[in-house]
């Protein structure tokens, strides 16, 4: 794996073409450019390793939800809360062969050994732009590059995978629904990379939110003026645990309209999963990649002030307030503690695993996160994170990612 | 003149604070051609202190409109517009439709001025980005919050020898509020400017 600097003189055309071109529509947080002058290559073998490691954790996960959905007394173990807990019950009369599965899950590049994973986003996992249209970009870039005119480059167009398997579950025409928090722009510029090529497909796209939404014989209805009717498909961007499940009218659990995701994710979303790995074991499941791949998981009551481990919240998004006591002020880190200790069913403590940073060509170190994206049980592509702190989070940069033959 | 042209007009007057400008409204507005904009008056002008960077909470467009008259005195204006557009047909709680003219008409006043090096930012907000009803199911939420990640922070204002804050708006609202009490605990001073409504 390395990392390609993009030229100076190339960089402010290639920021905006990001902006204009990739819907890359927040590019600064605080005082941090999320938008990295760098390029991350992997070569064939780390790809290859990579597509293997995740396929194999996305198999487990599905076996895992499977297992639980039929167990739902060891479900309610993860702590989803009484909302979730009574709409597991909804789950079985979903018919999962209709639906579209998409999970992506976080790597990490590790001193000892190779790779560690900090977690998967299995419920509402973004980045979609810049894992479709940046790395063409990049490719472009390179291949314009003196440097690199002897090397051959490919990339992985994300939404053209996930778009095919929607599309295959869906006829053309349809009407698909983009659920998501619309008061967000960075939600919204994820939907409408995905919108707009459902979009040249032939579909009928709607943006709405679950205000927008309503359940009628099973089926989501759109309620937004202009688009009033039933939806054919959902894209959901929205957490699972955001929406009022109380309200039975939007409950996606009790719908039988294909979505992606459907709301079974919550079950892998959680960061609680791993504290039932031994049972699930126990019970015959084969969980050789998570074991292997995911630091040691536990509760936060014993371990909480082990300098050996970091706090997680348990439905956290985007890296925010995980305790890394080096990446983290002490300021923050004292106050995730105190939530932790306030609230220990919401965190959960994992093994700290030394990242292995990567040199840049002028002369710094990146801690890299390199996502791997599977739809439907298909590898689909790769969005990365750059942070000169073992941290990855909303301060960090999106890298472009291509792989070298 | 088309919206990316606008962009790189806005962000190559912006000096420092162009990476903070919010690009939503230049990459997926289109223009209705409505160009017609005056430049602000700036009547609360002689109140404010020109070592200050500010804060523009004004309704819809009077902020770009302001903006513009402030870049001629010595500010550089960086729009936060953060919302998102409605879809075909439905209705939005918020117009916005009016920022992404406003933009391409502060655009092509922009081109005419020169911007000092040292200039202070002037943050430019939609006061009506709040305008929402969790009630209504049949209208789109496109109304949106200005948060602390939005904005540099202390340090870097500090670093850039700022350290105040004036906000003109007619009331400071609760996300803003959030936002001036950190800079606050940060050691800015932040004074607030009330404006009778235009």
């Amino acid at each position: 794996m390395k990392l390609i600097k993009i030229p100076k003189e190339l960089y402010q055309q290639y920021r905006t073409d990001v902006i204009f071109d990739c819907y890359k529509w927040d590019p600064q947080f605080l005082d941090s450019n999320t938008v990295a002058d760098q390029i991350l290559v992997l070569d064939r073998c780390e790809h290859v390793e990579l597509e293997r490691l995740a396929l194999g954790l996305y198999n487990e996960t599905i076996a895992i939800e499977q297992y639980l959905v039929d167990n739902i007394g060891l479900a309610k173990k993860l702590n989803l809360g009484l909302d979730i807990n009574q709409s597991l019950k909804y789950v079985s009369n979903f018919d999962l062969s209709k639906a579209t599965r998409l999970m992506r899950f976080d790597f990490h590049p590790i001193k000892c050994g190779n790779w560690a994973i900090s977690e998967v986003n299995s419920d509402v996992p973004g980045g979609y732009a810049e894992s479709s249209f940046m790395p063409k970009l990049a490719l472009n870039i390179v291949n314009s590059m003196q440097d690199y005119s002897d090397s051959q480059f490919f990339c992985i167009d994300f939404l053209d995978k996930l778009t095919t398997c929607i599309s295959s579950k869906i006829p053309k025409g349809g009407t698909i629904m983009l659920i998501h928090c619309t008061i967000f722009a960075d939600d919204r510029q994820v939907m409408q990379a995905l919108g707009d090529r459902l979009q040249a497909l032939g579909y009928t796209t709607i943006y709405g939110s679950d205000q927008n939404i309503k359940i009628v014989n099973s089926k989501v209805f759109c309620t937004l003026d202009g688009c009033i009717g039933e939806v054919d498909f959902v894209v959901r961007f929205i957490p699972l645990e955001w929406l009022n499940l109380q309200n039975l009218e939007q409950n996606l659990f009790r719908c039988t309209t294909p979505q992606c995701n459907y709301p079974i994710s919550i079950i892998s979303q959680t960061k609680r999963l791993p504290l039932i790995f031994d049972q699930l074991i126990a019970n015959g499941l084969d969980l050789t990649h998570w074991k292997a791949l995911l630091p040691h998981t536990t509760t936060v009551r014993y371990l909480r002030k082990n300098p050996q481990y970091i706090v997680k919240p348990v439905f956290g998004r985007v890296g925010e307030n995980i305790g890394i006591k080096e990446a983290c002020t002490n300021k923050e880190y004292n106050k995730i503690l105190r939530q932790s200790k306030l609230h220990p069913k919401k965190y959960i403590v994992q093994k700290k695993f030394e990242s292995l940073p990567i040199a840049t060509q002028d002369g710094r170190y990146l801690h890299i996160c390199i996502g791997v994206y599977i739809i439907d049980g298909l590898f689909a592509g790769y969005y990365a994170r750059a942070s000169e702190k073992p941290r990855i989070d909303s301060r960090s940069a999106d890298l472009p990612v291509l792989i070298a033959e | 003149m088309t919206n990316r042209q606008a962009y790189n007009i806005w962000y190559s007057k912006s000096q420092l604070y162009g990476n903070w400008i919010k690009p939503i409204a230049f990459a997926s507005y289109t223009p209705t051609q409505n160009l017609s904009y005056q430049i602000g008056e700036l009547s609360y002008i002689d109140k404010v202190d020109k070592s200050n960077a500010l804060i523009l909470d004004l309704p819809q467009y009077r902020g770009v409109e302001d903006g513009v008259a402030l870049s001629k005195l010595g500010w550089v204006a960086i729009p936060l517009y953060n919302g998102t557009q409605a879809p075909p047909n439905a209705h939005g709680f918020v117009n916005n439709t009016h920022i992404i003219d406003s933009l391409i008409w502060g655009a092509e006043q922009l081109q005419q001025i020169e911007i000092s090096t040292n200039a202070k930012p002037a943050f430019l907000l939609d006061s009506l980005r709040r305008n929402r009803s969790h009630l209504v199911n049949h209208m789109y939420d496109n109304s949106w919050d200005i948060y602390e990640h939005d904005l540099p922070t202390a340090s870097f204002l500090k670093n850039h020898s700022i350290n105040a804050l004036t906000v003109i708006t007619n009331s400071v609202q609760k996300d803003l509020k959030a936002i001036l009490k950190k800079y606050k605990n940060d050691g800015m001073n932040v004074e607030i400017i009330s404006l009778v409504k235009r």
